[in-house]
């Protein structure tokens, strides 16, 4: 019954956080950052069902969640620019060596804040789990990453029969 | 360091206890060195003079003493010589080993850093999407079918959440507390929007 709540609790709040993200001005989820929104989701959904997540629990992680995520769309944002400019920099006639490492070193930085990030998230389950949905959530992380690659073999199928047809 | 082993040759040929290789080897020595060749001339006059000498009258009981006192001098020699041997031996097993050491020093390092990539991999969420960012690249096809793949995998999981109990998330209080102010505000321009239509 708690988990059936749970579930629903959860439900709901992907599906207004997802309306929130797309009423934003200037934030439209396209491509990629759409992609990483529903991947997000999708852990969420799965995270509560196999870690059995109490309604406490979800009320502490999911918003955590959605708020680590976001920032580090932003993170992404400025890396994609900063590569962006990398790129012309090198490109470009006479590129300045101080220049390109300055931009080197905000590129790692970027990287860096993009795993602390993640990091983030771990330490918040730590704080929040038991010890079994600990370990639950291990084996969890490689399961959902493995299934993640074997929906992107069935994409990959899905592409070839639409060519092919 | 080259003539010193050919010095003890030249020796062991005079003895006789030299094998054919290293003579020839020997041979062909002496053509090119002019000091072993001085010194073979030296080492053959040697012998050939001391076979000339009248051979000494001693008694047997001479020899046991000079066997017995030779046998305790080399005895108390033998740590002073074994040591610069031991070495010598120890720096041959070194030079033969160093490959073998380098060999499992590279594949040790090797291994532990393979064994922690994965590691990291696996745990790492922002390294998996990376690996699917990758994947996918410019195809903007693949891109879209995946994200369809995923979509339909987050909607039969919240289907069958709504389907087993309709439940009014409004309800609950963790829902409300869990909203920050600007997801409220949304929330209450889309009643407001709901209740004039």
């Amino acid at each position: 019954m708690k988990m059936k709540k749970t579930l629903l609790f959860l439900t709901s709040f992907l599906f207004l956080s997802s309306l929130l993200l797309a009423q934003m001005p200037g934030q439209e989820p396209m491509g990629r950052q759409r992609m990483r929104e529903n991947i997000n989701r999708l852990r969420l959904l799965r995270m509560t069902e196999v870690l059995e997540l109490t309604e406490e629990q979800t009320a502490k992680i999911f918003p955590a969640s959605y708020q680590i995520e976001k920032e580090k769309i932003d993170i992404i944002k400025t890396l994609n620019r900063e590569i962006r400019e990398l790129k012309a920099l090198l490109g470009g006639a006479n590129p300045k060596e101080e220049e390109i490492a300055a931009k080197v070193k905000t590129v790692k930085e970027l990287r860096t804040n993009l795993l602390e990030k993640d990091q983030e998230f771990e330490i918040l389950l730590e704080k929040n789990l038991t010890e079994i949905q600990k370990a639950k959530y291990v084996i969890f992380s490689i399961e959902f990453y493995r299934n993640l690659g074997e929906k992107l073999n069935r994409a990959k199928v899905m592409s070839k029969e639409k060519r092919e047809f | 360091m080259i003539c010193q082993k050919y010095e003890k040759w030249i020796s062991d040929a005079l003895d006789g206890a030299l094998s054919e290789r290293k003579k020839r080897n020997l041979n062909s020595h002496l053509t090119d060195c002019s000091d072993c060749h001085a010194y073979q001339e030296s080492l053959s006059r040697i012998q050939a003079e001391a076979l000339r000498l009248d051979k000494a009258k001693v008694s047997p009981s001479y020899w046991e003493n000079f066997s017995a006192s030779l046998k305790k001098r080399l005895q108390a020699l033998e740590p002073e010589r074994e040591a610069p041997r031991a070495l010598r031996l120890s720096w041959k097993w070194a030079w033969a080993g160093a490959p073998v050491f380098l060999a499992l020093g590279i594949s040790l390092v090797f291994l532990l850093n393979r064994g922690q990539a994965p590691e990291n991999d696996i745990f790492s969420y922002e390294a998996c999407l990376s690996r699917l960012h990758l994947e996918i690249g410019d195809d903007a096809k693949l891109e879209d079918n995946f994200n369809h793949v995923i979509l339909g995998s987050l909607r039969g999981g919240l289907d069958s959440a709504a389907l087993e109990e309709r439940y009014l998330f409004s309800e609950d209080p963790f829902f409300w507390e869990s909203l920050n102010e600007e997801e409220l505000e949304f929330i209450e321009q889309e009643i407001k929007k709901e209740m004039k239509s």
